[in-house]
């Protein structure tokens, strides 16, 4: 097991350098100034001059690379050039809302989805099944920035029920804090519960089908201790890689859904720095992103040796 | 087995409830909610919080570094300066008790005394003099005026400054509400590197407590804040502080900060979409359409087929303004129109000289022209962008009424960033329509100076604006202003002024006292409920 993690954790470093680079380019070779953005549009030239030298964006473009990379060996992404302050503490301070907003959506689509899918195969080919499945459907068709300004209209600006922008710390209590994260996790969730609901139900179906499965029907085993004790223990497999997947997604990919309900997270933090040329954060972030995607991958792949005992990594 | 299935069912009810009270909680007053914790007074309620969306994050909270707006709204909180503009652009003493002006050319401040840094300490004439300086470095305006002279200390509380030439434009200049001169402590401006300040101590009515990156600024009343007894008048007179606490809620996206205000998430939300007006105007909310600047479409007359003035007077004459302020500011009651290229409150400058060129609409005048400039179908490069949605809206229009005219017109569009690098490269563009905030007075006007990109030198320009810099009275300054915006619409049009746009501001209706002058300014603002 040691020896495996060891390899996937070195064969990462080729992957991580490769997208350094790649982001590198594309961020400095796109038009726009970081010094015009922080001075404004009165600044001189020389101005701008000076305050590009103190950011060392006058550097050629490898020298600015690679200081940056002596830097990341070393645990340093940089400075924010509009910010002033280190990269790693505006991820820091991104990641808190992100992984929040990650986890209760995550946690609403499991409550959707594994209940959905269970019993759509367990009713396989029934009216159940059929609207079960078209819900799904649904879900997976609606894009999140729609779902997501449909329920600030309905909830938060019609019924006034729920806040519809902005975010609490834990710190401010529990409720507080769910408060505000209730529609943009539902927005972000919904999509995630239709495609586990999918994976679901055709896994529990494969594992239905087995002999094991027939003998322990024929044995006598009541029918709701088989599905959740038997069938779908082993049916877990293919769902955890989706969860794991879609995991990874909702930690890197809630722009849309940060933006509408104006969660100050990662997604939120790309596109603002984008906005403002902020090459330190874009570049610092996106590489940040491709070690969560690596490290997420590498959980999902021993997790399936705990799940599973006949899966045995280190003979891959 | 029992065991698990109670299990279950438990988790799933505790989930379900938390859910549920998660929802109920909403009508519990919160930290940053406007309500409650206001205490009423004779003079109107003071006290609770005020919670204010904000379209951008201020590069920086160091306002003598940028001309952002966001960081002049949210830093004037926190930092004063000796003089500010009151409501009819006016330069009036804020932490000067008194300037003596000797022929433009040599000026006593006073300094009121006794006035309270956020730290505590006094401020003296050394901590003026550091602050002044160093403002003086960074504001181009000012350095160019001042050049190498300084502001000195004369004692505790007096400082001078002496011009190598008489300028009547120092003072308003020095009231200047963008990239203003912000008195600090002397250290802090010592300690300040090439990006500013990192210690935000000022003397305003609020001090500041907190700023999350891209989340909110936190801003707190200054309890030792010592208010000049005049009655508020735009920037100047008394600064009050009935709230007690400031949360600028950074939002930049716009239906965000719309259903933010509708919702009640927010007292107070900064520039909401022009077509949201009306839906607006049916709520309980305040709707506050301020005037905030020109929206100008600028000629690159330094290079290319637009340095012909001929070519820019064609394209003066063809332009249907109505059309384009219809389709890009949407309704009549947030854009005015008119030839006056300062604000109309602006009593020293505001004028309409060469009305007569402004929406001519004339087709074959324009035609005219076009011939006479020799114009044989070359493409004309308009290059806009999207984020800000008028700009946009507005080249769209000016497109369709060129080609009407024959003309052989292309739009480019980028987002905001690209743009303002492209338009430093001359070669790159023929068009483009850009927003100017109102300035105290023209030689601060961007579009009609030559170092500014796209922007041709012109002699008889220059040698009016010399006129109004140097003029020895008001009078005179004004008249030389006069033709040169006569001259600005008949000759020389380095942009044509499409029309006047406002800033929607929209506020609940507990929140009272919101005034904009140069940007909003909420140190008198009570919530009232």
């Amino acid at each position: 097991m040691l020896s495996y993690i060891v390899k996937r954790i070195l064969s990462a470093i080729p992957v991580l350098l490769v997208v350094s680079i790649v982001i590198f380019l594309i961020i400095h070779i796109t038009p726009g100034n970081p010094a015009s953005v922080i001075l404004g549009e009165e600044a001189t030239p020389a101005q701008i001059a000076e305050l590009e030298e103190s950011l060392g964006l006058n550097l050629p473009i490898h020298q600015q690379y690679f200081s940056w990379m002596a830097g990341v060996f070393q645990g340093d992404l940089g400075t924010s050039y509009f910010m002033n302050s280190p990269v790693t503490e505006a991820i820091g301070n991104s990641i808190v809302p992100t992984i929040s907003l990650a986890i209760f959506a995550q946690i609403i689509s499991l409550f959707i989805a594994i209940p959905i899918g269970v019993l759509a195969a367990n009713k396989r080919g029934s009216l159940t099944d059929s609207s079960m499945m078209v819900f799904a459907l649904l879900g997976m068709s609606i894009p999140s920035f729609l779902l997501a300004l449909l329920l600030v209209l309905l909830f938060g600006v019609q019924l006034g029920w729920l806040p519809v922008a902005g975010f609490r710390p834990l710190s401010e209590g529990l409720l507080i804090h769910l408060q505000y994260l209730i529609l943009p996790a539902v927005s972000l969730g919904a999509i995630q519960a239709a495609l586990i609901a999918r994976m679901t139900r055709s896994s529990m179906l494969e594992v239905l089908n087995m002999n094991y499965i027939k003998s322990a029907r024929a044995k006598g085993v009541k029918n709701f201790g088989l599905i959740l004790k038997h069938a779908f223990r082993n049916a877990l497999l293919p769902i955890l890689t989706v969860v794991g997947g879609t995991f990874g997604t909702l930690i890197t990919g809630a722009v849309v859904v940060e933006t509408v309900f104006n969660i100050p997270g990662i997604g939120q933090l790309v596109i603002n720095s984008i906005e403002r040329r902020d090459f330190a954060v874009i570049q610092g972030v996106v590489l940040f992103i491709t070690v969560v995607y690596i490290f997420l991958n590498l959980i999902i792949d021993i997790l399936y040796g705990m799940i599973d005992p006949r899966v045995r990594l280190d003979r891959k | 087995m029992k065991l698990k299935r109670s299990f279950i069912i438990l988790f799933f009810l505790g989930a379900l409830a938390l859910l549920i009270a998660a929802c109920d909680s909403g009508d519990e007053p919160t930290e940053a909610d406007g309500s409650g914790e206001s205490e009423e007074t004779e003079g109107g309620q003071t006290g609770g919080t005020l919670n204010i969306a904000l379209n951008a994050q201020p590069p920086t909270f160091d306002p003598v570094m940028t001309t952002s707006t966001a960081t002049r709204d949210t830093a004037r909180m926190v930092f004063e300066s000796l003089l500010v503009l009151n409501a009819e652009y006016e330069a009036t003493p804020l932490l000067a008790e008194e300037v003596e002006n000797e022929n433009n050319q040599t000026f006593t401040f006073h300094l009121r005394e006794g006035i309270m840094f956020h730290d505590g300490e006094e401020m003296i004439a050394e901590d003026v003099v550091a602050s002044m300086n160093r403002w003086k470095e960074n504001a181009n305006q000012a350095s160019e005026i001042i050049g190498n002279n300084e502001f000195e200390e004369v004692d505790e509380y007096t400082v001078s400054l002496e011009l190598d030439e008489p300028s009547s434009m120092i003072m308003s200049t020095m009231a200047n509400a963008g990239q203003f001169g912000a008195i600090m402590p002397k250290e802090i401006v010592e300690a300040a590197g090439p990006d500013g300040v990192t210690e935000y101590i000022g003397t305003g009515p609020y001090e500041f407590v907190e700023w999350a990156q891209d989340n909110y600024i936190h801003v707190s009343k200054f309890e030792d804040y010592q208010p000049l007894e005049e009655e508020p008048d735009g920037l100047a007179g008394a600064r009050t502080a009935p709230v007690d606490d400031i949360y600028f809620y950074i939002a930049p996206d716009s239906s965000t900060r719309l259903a933010g205000i509708q919702s009640g998430e927010y007292d107070l939300a900064y520039q909401l979409p022009f077509d949201s007006y009306q839906q607006l105007m049916e709520t309980d909310l305040q709707v506050e359409p301020s005037l905030a600047g020109d929206m100008v479409m600028q000629y690159n007359s330094s290079e290319g087929l637009f340095s012909d003035p001929t070519m820019r007077q064609a394209v003066n004459a063809a332009l249907n303004l109505d059309e384009i302020l219809q389709a890009s500011l949407v309704d009549p009651e947030i854009y005015t129109m008119g030839a006056n290229l300062m604000e109309d409150e602006n009593v020293q400058w505001a004028t309409d000289a060469g009305e007569e060129y402004y929406n001519q609409n004339d087709q074959d005048l324009a035609q005219q022209l076009l011939d006479e400039a020799g114009y044989d179908g070359e493409e004309v490069k308009i290059v806009t962008t999207r984020d800000y949605q008028h700009y946009y809206d507005s080249s769209v229009v000016i497109q369709e009424q060129l080609e009407n005219l024959g003309m052989n017109v292309s739009l480019e569009v980028y987002d905001w960033p690209s743009l303002t690098d492209l338009v430093d490269d001359e070669s790159a563009w023929h068009l483009r329509v850009n927003g100017y905030t109102f300035r105290p007075n023209p030689t601060q006007m961007l579009y009609i100076q030559s170092d500014t990109a796209g922007v041709a030198q012109d002699d008889q320009a220059d040698a009016l604006m010399e006129e109004i810099e140097t003029a020895d009275t008001e009078e005179e300054a004004r008249a030389s202003w006069e033709e040169l915006q006569e001259y600005i619409w008949s000759d020389y049009l380095p942009g044509t002024k499409l029309g006047r746009y406002s800033h929607l501001y929209v506020m609940a209706d507990y929140v009272d006292g919101f005034v904009y002058s140069n940007g909003g300014i909420f140190w008198n603002i009570s919530v009232n409920n």
